[in-house]
């Protein structure tokens, strides 16, 4: 079970983002964010990983000020954050003190 | 083993609120939803009328009225920053979505009687007020339960 423990989702910031992208079709930038209360660095460094993981995937439109990135879950992704998220569940489900 | 164990549940939990997060973090609904929603009801059914007489016209207005659709979703998308996709539904806001549907198939069975009994005018009126009060008042509700949510996963 703890081996389904995906080691690129399982870093906190990564997870909220990935949840996020679970529930929406997609998401900004800004509104991950606001969400995961980070700086702008931090967020794209964390979505980079993520991208090179192939977990999620990133459009832009516009341009200058104007302009919005967007983030949406692949469906590798989607199937890995599945799976740890299962996993996650089954562990805590597990009796901590079977003996006792 | 302990702590471990503890910081697992923090992820789990804070995995909880981030899946939530597309549903109940959006900005407050701006006054004239409610009357574009039920003005956009009413064009509808005042091209229904049309059926017969002027086909042309019915289906460019459709195609019009489905292009607003596309726009309003676009700028909604772009405001709220986050479209969710009818995955993982908190359960507070399930009931909601049900009574949506519900809701529809309401509007769309006083239209078809105020058409039936009063005519096509009275069906047009009709819609435009339904759709109106149905939309404020699935906005109210929908933010009652958005609001349980968010204590909830607090």
């Amino acid at each position: 079970m703890i081996e389904d423990l995906d080691p690129v989702i399982h870093a906190p910031k990564r997870l909220a983002a990935m949840a996020v992208l679970s529930a929406a079709t997609s998401a900004t930038f800004p509104f991950l964010r606001e969400h995961l209360g980070v700086s702008d660095s931090d967020l794209s460094k964390q979505m980079a990983t993520l991208e090179k993981a192939g977990y999620v995937a990133v459009s832009k439109t516009g341009r200058g000020r104007g302009a919005t990135t967007s983030y949406r879950i692949t469906r590798a992704g989607r199937t890995a954050y599945s799976r740890h998220r299962r996993a996650l569940a089954a562990i805590l489900a597990e009796d901590p003190d079977p003996g006792g | 083993m302990e702590s471990e164990r503890i910081d697992l549940a923090a992820a789990q939990r804070a995995a909880e609120r981030a899946e939530a997060a597309p549903y109940i973090d959006y900005p407050p609904t701006p006054a004239w939803y409610y009357p574009v929603g039920g003005a956009w009801a009413a064009a509808y059914v005042a091209l229904l009328g049309w059926w017969r007489t002027h086909q042309v016209w019915l289906v460019l207005g459709m195609l019009a009225l489905s292009a607003l659709v596309g726009a309003l979703l676009g700028w909604y998308s772009r405001r709220a920053g986050a479209m969710p996709s009818f995955r993982r539904i908190p359960r507070e806001l399930r009931r909601g979505y049900a009574f949506y549907l519900l809701g529809v198939l309401v509007v769309v069975g006083l239209v078809a009687l105020a058409w039936w009994l009063l005519g096509h005018l009275a069906a047009v009126a009709t819609a435009f007020v339904v759709v109106a009060v149905g939309l404020l008042l699935y906005d109210r509700a929908y933010a009652a339960a958005a609001r349980r949510t968010r204590e909830r996963l607090a």
